[in-house]
């Protein structure tokens, strides 16, 4: 009888632990969290094309070609057209050694003097350390967010890559008979439209 | 047999009567279960060489900037802890109110004014704040999981840069090791 005295206190103590476990306290958890850190995309310096200047006769035409490496050359004619001067590439330099670059630009522009515009049209650029000619450029604008071109800058050959740009601009039949080649013509003059590059990080 | 039989059932009848009281008498909490289905994510942000200002992740997963030399080039993502159990009662919530992001060369990064939202997130400073969990800090919510099904909070917060962080590298951050996650704490009221 003792010992069933001593079960039934076990049982009696064990059921009242049991119901006391039933106590709940505070659930907790805890969320992890992320940040990625990249070195910023900089564009270092830029550099407008410069056609340099054409001397024109009265009847003039031609397809006027400046080269990434700034070159000028006609692929059509010249009729009436003389480079002088000393034209310069356009040039986008870009501070990147981590990145892989999307690069889309523009395929046409204007040039104008506020009376007259001459259409740039066509856009090519290359990223080569050499720059190459007009004819040899790797790269020909298709538009913004067409044909992307990716340049991987983690790649130690293009760290820091460098666009050279060229152009084309059709001289339709003398369009320039009466600028007093005073007045420059640019993108920002007028109807003149700029070509717009874009270069989207991946 | 007489007397000592007599003896336990009183023992007996003591003991059932002793656990009856205690069943009464101790408060019996719901089980709370919590998932955590998505973590904190800033995404990823452009530090330029100078930089200097605030990473701000809202509820809804947006990321925004401010001051100067910080890009975020994508969103991110909100935390999202999702009360499953109980299904009924009131829960009050409480949240830590920062964090530390961490890189093994990298300055650490502290997470600041963290906010929460339940199943609809906010822009960065629309969600509730957060004011710790320990049990001098403030009940910020509660949740009637009566009229909530399987609620998710959600979680936002930003991250003040005061100083330059190690760069160019990619540097990810993260909260395990020497960092801090962000803390919820349930208690059923």
């Amino acid at each position: 009888m003792f010992r069933s005295s001593k079960l039934l206190l076990a049982a009696a103590v064990c059921g009242a632990i049991g119901f006391g476990a039933m106590q709940a306290n505070a659930t907790d958890v805890t969320i992890p969290a992320t940040m990625t850190a990249s070195g910023a995309v900089v564009i270092a310096g830029q550099t407008g094309l410069d056609f340099a200047s054409l001397d024109f006769a009265a009847v003039h035409s031609g397809v006027f070609e400046l080269g990434p490496d700034g070159n000028v050359g006609f692929s059509t004619g010249p009729v009436g057209l003389t480079p002088t001067g000393t034209p310069v590439a356009g040039q986008i330099q870009i501070t990147d050694t981590t990145n892989t670059l999307d690069i889309t630009c523009e395929a046409t522009g204007v040039i104008s003097d506020g009376v007259r515009d001459v259409n740039i049209t066509e856009v090519k650029w290359d990223a080569a350390a050499v720059a190459p000619t007009y004819a040899a450029a790797a790269n020909t604008c298709g538009g913004l967010g067409v044909g992307v071109i990716s340049i991987d800058t983690s790649i130690l050959a293009n760290n820091n890559p460098v666009l050279n740009i060229g152009a084309q601009l059709t001289m339709a039949a003398n369009i320039l008979n009466g600028s007093s080649g005073s007045t420059a013509f640019d993108t920002a003059t007028g109807n003149g439209d700029p070509i717009v590059f874009r270069i989207v990080v991946q | 047999m007489k007397k000592s039989g007599l003896k336990n059932i009183a023992v007996l009848l003591f003991f059932v009567w002793t656990s009856v009281v205690l069943a009464v008498f101790t408060p019996v909490h719901a089980q709370v279960v919590i998932n955590t289905t998505a973590n904190m994510d800033f995404g990823r942000v452009d530090f330029a060489a100078a930089h200097n200002g605030r990473i701000q992740l809202g509820t809804d997963g947006n990321v925004q900037t401010t001051g100067f030399g910080l890009s975020a080039r994508n969103n991110g993502n909100a935390a999202v802890a999702q009360v499953t159990l109980p299904n009924s009662g009131i829960l009050e919530v409480k949240c830590g109110a920062t964090g530390v992001l961490v890189d093994p060369v990298g300055t650490d990064l502290t997470i600041s004014n963290i906010e929460i939202a339940v199943n609809t997130g906010v822009a960065f400073g629309s969600g509730i704040p957060c004011d710790g969990v320990l049990p001098a800090d403030s009940v910020v919510m509660t949740l009637d999981m009566d009229a909530l099904n399987d609620p998710n909070v959600l979680f936002g917060g930003e991250i003040v840069v005061v100083g330059p962080i190690t760069l160019p590298s990619d540097k990810t951050y993260v909260t395990s090791g020497t960092g801090s996650p962000i803390q919820l704490s349930i208690v059923v009221q």
